[in-house]
């Protein structure tokens, strides 16, 4: 049934300059879906990620959201649609304020409508509220962490891709931003997301994709993907400490 | 570089030393000992608008242009040619120097601009030393090394009656503090709104950026020909203090000038920018200094501020805010 289908990649190649870097991707991503990008570094996980908000050069292939074919879009014409993207690293501007980040969030929005979607976020996450003035760089790994997704939210996507969210973050950080996915997800929102903690993603996702060297190398549902022995010597370093994925 | 802090330091001492500047200034005739100093003011204001139109592209939207000189000159030259060849009053000659320069940044900017930074940079370079080039070969409209004289001071009336005459350094003086204070205060505005906070979104993250939806290309198109409008109004009223315009209008000490203004001020930093430009151009002349001694002063303040406060006056501030928040927390 189409109206199940958020996201449909045929024939995909892109890259950058005149290098593509993935090719021929091909997949179908269901509403409120969780898909985990696996794949060693070079594998294209961010690139694929980027392509489908248009940041990089897209050399052929079609990319269809909720019906419609969005591969000519500018990346703001794509924000507006419904797609969202948090890029790699910290994702706010640490020398501006709680508040200006928050009006960055909402930039594409009419003023009215921003105005809405940053009360919206400050009534979902108070501590904004309190923080309203503070320069973003200023605040604790998890106050950002809350910021950056209520930047994200402002704007309700229905696609959200996540490039590496657990980056660099503490266990117990990396485990509440697994939380926080899960509960995007639970809002009806399609999740694609890269992640170098392979099982941690693995465990709240519905799907795996494993790219190598730009090409679909293996794809079906995370459990299965998870017990795989290719994946298991070539991203987890062994067997995974749970049997089955708690989805 | 130092990227631009949205959150001023000490805002109800800032409101203070605002109001009390604004009254000296405006008042600075009428107590002022001689035309000398009140001159001295003048040029200190159109250093402050031409430096704020720099500070705008390189402060806060990050991109080093070597262009505002450029425009300044082009400005001063299109208004001058308007006013002697054309007859337009000074005052629709000024609006035309300002169309034509965001015109033509907008041209430039839509090629420089595809570039990296470092090459953005090269590229405004060479687009002032063109224009000085053209304003001393190109004789036949410029009138070359000879420059254009006699232009007339610009007057405000009401009706028959002349309210303020640019003739004498009073009136001079009040018309360019009247038109500097509008386009500051619209800069201020526009750099205050969300549009202003996408420039410096745009310098601090530009891959961020994008994922908000902001469009780099088009937030640093905005922000040079923001800055050249600027430069070109700035040029195209100082013309007519000068009475004459000539190549020297493309000399390097108006970019020196401009650039000391904004690295010691802080790039990115809007008041500590119009501070330094009344601080740099009193400075010398307190000091009376020979023009070669300035430049020497000046790039001792330049390395001293480089060692000391690289992100100029108003980053040090800030950042001194920023860990004394950090320590209360």
């Amino acid at each position: 049934m189409a109206s199940d289908i958020a996201l449909e990649i045929s024939d995909w190649s892109v890259g950058y300059l005149d290098h593509p870097i993935v090719r021929d991707f091909s997949a179908i991503f269901a509403i409120g879906s969780v898909t985990s990008l696996i794949g060693g570094n070079g594998a294209g996980k961010s690139t694929l990620l980027k392509s489908i908000f248009g940041l990089n050069k897209h050399f052929s292939g079609k990319l269809v959201f909720e019906g419609k074919a969005v591969e000519g879009l500018s990346s703001a014409a794509r924000l507006r649609s419904g797609i969202g993207i948090v890029p790699q690293g910290r994702c706010n501007f640490p020398q501006m304020s709680v508040h200006e980040n928050l009006e960055m969030g909402a930039y594409l929005l009419p003023r009215a409508k921003a105005s809405a979607a940053i009360e919206s976020v400050t009534e979902l996450f108070p501590m904004l509220r309190r923080k309203w003035r503070q320069l973003a760089g200023n605040l604790s790994g998890g106050e950002q962490q809350i910021l950056e997704t209520a930047m994200v939210l402002e704007n309700s996507p229905r696609l959200l891709l996540l490039d590496e969210p657990s980056l660099g973050l503490s266990p117990r950080m990396q485990a509440e931003v697994f939380e926080t996915v899960n509960s995007i997800r639970g809002k009806g929102v399609t999740v694609i997301m890269a992640e170098q903690n392979v099982f941690g993603s693995l465990m709240i996702s519905d799907r795996a994709i494993v790219l190598e060297l730009g090409r679909k190398f293996a794809d079906g549902p995370a459990r299965d993907v998870m017990h795989d022995p290719r994946i298991k010597a070539a991203f987890l370093g062994g067997e995974p400490v749970v049997e089955t994925a708690d989805i | 570089m130092a990227a631009a802090s949205m959150n001023s330091p000490w805002p109800p001492l800032r409101r203070l030393g605002l109001s009390a500047c604004a009254v000296i200034l405006f008042t600075l005739p009428l107590w002022s000992p001689s035309d000398y100093i009140t001159g001295i003011a003048t040029l200190a204001i159109f250093f402050a608008v031409a430096s704020t139109g720099l500070n705008v592209v390189y402060g806060y939207a990050g991109l080093l242009s070597f262009a505002q000189v450029g425009f300044w000159g082009l400005g001063a030259y299109v208004s001058a040619l308007l006013v002697t060849d054309h007859g337009f009053s000074p005052w629709t000659a000024i609006g035309c120097a300002g169309a034509v320069c965001v015109f033509t940044s907008l041209a430039g900017g839509l090629a420089a601009l595809r570039v990296s930074r470092d090459a953005f940079v090269v590229i405004t370079l060479s687009f002032s030393l063109l224009l000085q080039l053209l304003a001393r070969s190109w004789t036949s409209l410029t009138r070359g090394a000879m420059g254009i004289p006699g232009l007339p001071s610009p007057q405000v009336r009401l009706g028959d009656a002349i309210l303020l005459d640019g003739n004498t350094a009073s009136g001079f003086y009040w018309i360019a503090l009247g038109c500097g204070a509008l386009v500051v205060a619209a800069t201020w505005w526009l750099l205050r709104s969300r549009v202003g906070r996408a420039f410096v979104a745009v310098n601090l993250d530009e891959n961020l950026a994008r994922s908000q939806g902001i469009s780099v290309f088009l937030h640093q198109l905005s922000a040079f020909a923001l800055s050249a409008l600027i430069g070109g109004l700035a040029g195209a009223l100082y013309v007519f203090k000068l009475g004459i315009v000539d190549p020297g209008i493309f000399d390097i000490y108006y970019a020196q000038m401009m650039l000391i203004i904004v690295i010691v001020g802080g790039a990115g930093h809007f008041w500590f920018v119009l501070l330094m430009s009344f601080v740099f151009t009193a400075l010398p002349e307190l000091l009376r200094l020979a023009p070669e001694l300035r430049m020497i002063l000046f790039g001792l303040v330049l390395i001293i501020t480089i060692q000391f406060m690289p992100q100029g006056l108003g980053g040090y501030l800030a950042d001194r805010r920023n860990r004394m928040l950090r320590r209360t927390e």
